[in-house]
């Protein structure tokens, strides 16, 4: 059996662009919320530099209860909230925003286990030199563990991509939602093939890019 | 080089860390100390004697619990986290492990407390340069900390906290971590940014060698409090509590005791005492008198001389031999010149 271009092409296209999509806008907000978040889990625990018990208990439990929600259940158990900011809960945009939320608290904790590996002693140092908490945050925490945090947002990326292909779910498309549509239920194991060898080079080109940039970022 | 001005003060300090079980320690416990302007002021104790705590409460990275701390005649106990700041650009600290930021470069690592302090770039970078030939380490501006010996990384170490001009500088157990021959080096250096640019040193140290090296004055803490302290040729040739005698006894072998004793004992049949020998002590000149004047015969059996706070001190064991009441003359001819003491097994 052949792939038929040209029906499915622009099928594919556009689900290639939806995932895209979908892992970009994830990375770009999510990735930031989840850094200040993970910075303020790892800033606010006890003995941190805004030490303050509330705040991280509050923030340590809503991560707790949200991280462990398999997607697939997350995706649609947030509908309501969805429909409130994006006013649908159907679609490419409506997905995008579950992600968001979901790859936020995954990442903190990801960039909270990084930003626990640093020297306390460098810290201490740059106290004593007079430095703000947030300076600190901004010039120390980030620079010093950056090469652990891209090895981190690397392994976010992948589990991104695998989180888009629940997208399909909520009618979100993607090339997850491509696989099952077209290949998986219409018994074309070709098609099924091509969705897949796309997110393996995906995936691949993203590790290859991580590896390098952290490899960079260790020099010292 | 001190000018006699108090520049730190302890008033009844004391520290207790609440421990995450309910249980509370007691790190420092009614510390009255003064550390004038331009010395050197070492505090030496055990690990766990509270000494880490004691100086990060002079740059105020913990809080006391009860009493004050003045810097340069300011109550620290009554500033905000944000004056805090303020008063630590003017309070240098080194570190056991040097706490250099590893992704940046030496030159990096010693600019950044001029970020912090708001200085433009071009003075920056004057700035870094005088410090990096201050302490010998120019070729290495481009270097990262990993690629640096432990001896040139605390040079990087002294050279960031002397970058914003302190006042004082804060050693917080700076040699630790290096071989004998780099800790020369660096107390060397220490003992410049002393002399040369009038910097006043808290060094906190477990080595009785750096007390030695470059100390004027001393305090000794045991067990959270201030047992002894004093300019270190005081507190050394006389020392009267055990945790000084011991810290003493590592770089001074005055007096035998234990075994060595038992050894010696067991080759020398005649009286042992100890005699205290420095720089006042005209010890010689008595022994010089003991066969003719007394009748009685001596032998050195144990003891050496060194140098503490800038005067030779020490102890010699002697064995004296002859009639009990020769024996008796001579130790009371001692004991005008000396401190004397009798050794019994």
């Amino acid at each position: 059996m052949s792939f038929d271009w040209d029906n499915l092409g622009p099928v594919l296209l556009t689900a290639i662009g939806q995932t895209l999509w979908m892992v970009v806008a994830t990375l770009l907000i999510g990735g930031f919320l989840g850094l200040v978040l993970g910075i303020l889990l790892y800033a606010t625990r006890r003995g941190g530099i805004l030490a303050n018990r509330f705040v991280f208990t509050v923030l340590n439990v809503l991560v707790n209860i949200i991280r462990p929600i398999p997607f697939i259940i997350f995706i649609t158990a947030i509908g309501p909230l969805t429909i409130s900011v994006v006013g649908t809960q159907l679609g490419t945009t409506a997905a995008t925003f579950a992600l968001i939320v979901a790859a936020t608290f995954g990442i903190s904790r990801i960039v909270e286990q990084n930003l626990v590996t640093i020297d306390p002693g460098v810290i201490e140092a740059a106290r004593a030199m007079g430095a703000s908490p947030l300076r600190i945050i901004v010039t120390l925490l980030v620079p010093e563990a950056l090469a652990p945090l891209i090895l981190g947002y690397t392994f976010v990326f992948v589990a991104v991509v695998d989180m888009t292909a629940v997208a399909g779910a909520v009618g979100g498309g993607g090339l997850g939602d491509f696989a099952i549509a077209y290949g998986y239920q219409r018994f074309d194991w070709t098609v099924t093939a091509i969705a897949v060898a796309i997110i393996i080079v995906l995936v691949q080109a993203a590790q290859f890019a991580g590896n390098w940039l952290a490899r960079k970022a260790l020099r010292q | 080089m001190s000018d006699g001005s108090t520049l730190i003060e302890f008033r009844d300090v004391g520290k207790t860390f609440r421990s995450g079980s309910g249980k509370d320690v007691v790190a420092l416990d009614g510390v009255d100390l003064t550390v004038e302007a331009g010395e050197v002021f070492a505090i030496i104790g055990y690990s766990g004697a509270g000494k880490s705590t004691l100086v990060r409460l002079i740059n105020a990275l913990e809080p006391v619990t009860s009493g004050s701390v003045l810097v340069d005649g300011v109550d620290l106990t009554t500033l905000s986290e944000r004056k805090l700041r303020r008063v630590r650009l003017g309070i240098g600290m080194i570190f056991q492990q040097f706490n250099l930021l590893k992704s940046r470069t030496v030159f990096g690592n010693v600019a950044y407390p001029l970020k912090i302090a708001g200085w433009d770039k071009a003075a920056r970078e004057r700035r870094v340069a005088e410090l990096l030939n201050f302490v010998g380490i120019s070729d290495k501006a481009w270097h990262y900390p990993s690629q640096l010996s432990g001896g040139q990384q605390q040079r990087v170490g002294i050279a960031r906290a002397l970058a914003t001009n302190p006042k004082i500088l804060l050693a917080d157990e700076s040699t630790s971590a290096l071989d004998p021959e780099t800790t020369g080096e660096v107390l060397r250096l220490l003992k410049r940014v002393n002399a040369e640019l009038g910097v006043t040193i808290v060094v906190i140290t477990h080595e009785m060698e750096v007390v030695r090296e470059i100390a004027d004055r001393v305090a000794v803490l045991d067990a959270g409090k201030v047992v002894e302290h004093g300019p270190v040729a005081e507190v050394f040739t006389n020392p009267k509590q055990d945790t000084t005698r011991r810290f003493v006894e590592t770089v001074l072998r005055d007096q035998p005791s234990g075994d060595n004793l038992a050894r010696i004992r067991s080759r020398h049949s005649g009286r042992l005492v100890t005699t205290r020998v420095g720089d006042d002590r005209a010890i010689g000149s008595v022994l010089s008198g003991a066969l003719g004047k007394h009748g009685v015969r001596f032998e050195i059996v144990y003891g050496g001389i060194s140098e503490l706070g800038g005067r030779s001190v020490g102890g010699l064991t002697l064995e004296l031999i002859g009639e009990e009441a020769a024996v008796d003359a001579l130790v009371a001819e001692l004991r005008e010149a000396t401190e004397v003491e009798e050794l019994t097994v």
